[in-house]
């Protein structure tokens, strides 16, 4: 599906303080829908706050974040409606760990949106298929590696068919060997035509995924373009600065 | 062959009523003290201070006085206040509730830490999947949290099961321990009538802990180390 005009998520003039830190200042960004957003920078820099802020996991206190025209506030109503088009895999995957694979995929599309259990598990198999995890759904959690489990935690965000997918760092907790399988999943899904907003360090996969790179530091989002020109082109300091150390790691 | 001369010395049947009690008390005081202790960890775990303050003064209170001194305040401080408004409340009700408050205290204190131990990605998890509270507090919180607390819910059912003795001071309950004091006035046989009731707390005990090591294995079957 080609990018279209209307924006998914809009980010107008948002910031957000710990205390007297600004983790977020000022940040205005549109992404269109369809698009894939890659946001890296440095640690401390407020990507993951900043993709935290898209569905509510954190309230920002200045601006307006809207998503597919729906304003984000702390109001359940606005959350509910909001959280109905994102969904999200984080960093240490958060799957349910008493309950089995199938049960972590299906616990959400039959409570919240009421489908009948043939019908959510019929849809939880064929997304574990995609994330090329067949047959393992009587697994329980504690039973897979981690990069199965993140792909679990993929499938389980996927059945609740999101316009919009939140990926934040999804390969950071994993064990080297793991990182590339997961990668691969997350690249695969590219065909489904959902917007995606990704929070990594993994640069080579960013070039793969992203449509468009974010770069930020210290709250401030600093360069924003295609990944080829900003890779290839950086143009202020501070991303020619955190492209050279990257490349100067072993 | 007389009564008299049976090994029980015909205490028999007051013996197996006494064990029946004993279970009855216990197991009615933990209902309750479970519904107390629910109670009691929701409104520690509360965004309102008030509901925490109240909770605090309630599992401080319990927990630093004696259980004994409780079930007679219960008796003839409450309970007689009651019956003067014109309330019937039978001495079984009021002793199992008095018993129930005071294990309730307890189990507030394990269910706070079972939920607390729950990791806060769990949470994020069922909110970006859009759960319904009730859903995630049904679905994810208290399978989990049943999980951390069933040491402690355990230690405080085996309590449960010796404190249901102490209602036998309020005079007109004969469980297991006070037809074994009585057996042993009576027979002058007081080692051997005691070990019948130690036999039956223990028989208690290893029941117990046989099904709830069971439980412990459904809770863990998800959890392979």
């Amino acid at each position: 599906m080609a990018p279209t005009t209307e924006a998914a998520i809009e980010f107008a003039s948002v910031s957000k303080y710990f205390g007297d830190a600004a983790v977020l200042s000022d940040i205005t960004l549109s992404i269109a829908a369809g698009e894939r957003t890659v946001i890296c920078g440095p640690s401390g820099a407020g990507k993951s706050t900043l993709i935290r802020c898209i569905n509510g996991l954190e309230q920002h206190q200045h601006g307006t974040i809207r998503v597919s025209g729906e304003t984000v506030t702390r109001a359940a109503a606005s959350l509910r409606h909001v959280r109905a088009h994102v969904g999200m895999v984080f960093q240490g995957f958060n799957l349910f760990p008493h309950m089995t694979v199938l049960e972590n995929c299906t616990v959400a599309p039959r409570t919240a949106l009421g489908l009948p259990r043939p019908e959510a598990e019929a849809r939880a198999q064929a997304l574990l298929e995609r994330v090329d995890l067949p047959g393992l759904g009587g697994r329980y959690p504690s039973q897979l590696s981690g990069g199965q489990q993140q792909r679990v935690a993929i499938a389980r965000a996927l059945c609740m068919q999101p316009r919009i997918l939140l990926l934040d760092e999804p390969t950071s907790a994993l064990d080297p060997e793991m990182v590339q399988e997961v990668l691969d999943t997350i690249v695969g899904l590219t065909d489904l035509g959902m917007t995606m907003v990704c929070v990594t360090h993994e640069m080579s996969f960013a070039r793969r995924l992203a449509t468009r790179l974010v770069f930020m530091d210290e709250g401030r989002i600093v360069e924003t373009g295609p990944p080829a020109a900003l890779f290839d082109a950086p143009r202020s300091a501070r991303l020619q600065r955190f492209l050279g150390r990257l490349q100067a790691r072993p | 062959m007389s009564p008299g001369d049976a090994p029980l010395a015909g205490y028999g049947d007051q013996l197996v009523a006494g064990l029946l009690l004993t279970l009855e008390v216990a197991l009615c005081s933990y209902a309750i003290g479970s519904l107390f202790g629910v109670l009691g960890a929701a409104a520690k775990l509360s965004r309102w201070r008030t509901l925490r303050l109240g909770a605090g003064l309630y599992t401080t209170l319990v927990r630093a006085l004696p259980e004994l001194l409780l079930v007679l305040l219960a008796f003839y401080l409450i309970a007689a206040r009651i019956e003067h408004v014109g309330v019937v409340v039978t001495p079984f009700a009021v002793a199992v509730t008095a018993l129930g408050f005071i294990q309730g205290a307890y189990i507030t204190e394990v269910l706070r830490a079972a939920v607390l131990a729950i990791p806060r990605g769990q949470r994020e998890a069922a909110e970006a999947l859009n759960l319904h509270p009730l859903t995630y507090l049904c679905r994810i919180v208290a399978p989990q949290a049943l999980r951390h607390a069933l040491g402690g819910l355990g230690n405080i059912w085996l309590n449960a099961t010796k404190d249901a003795s102490l209602i036998s001071v309020l005079g007109i309950f004969a469980d297991v321990l006070k037809v074994s004091a009585l057996a042993a006035a009576a027979t002058k046989r007081y080692v051997f009538f005691y070990a019948v009731a130690g036999v039956c707390f223990l028989a208690i005990t290893l029941v117990s802990t046989a099904l709830l090591d069971r439980l412990r294995r459904h809770l863990g079957r998800a959890y392979v180390t």
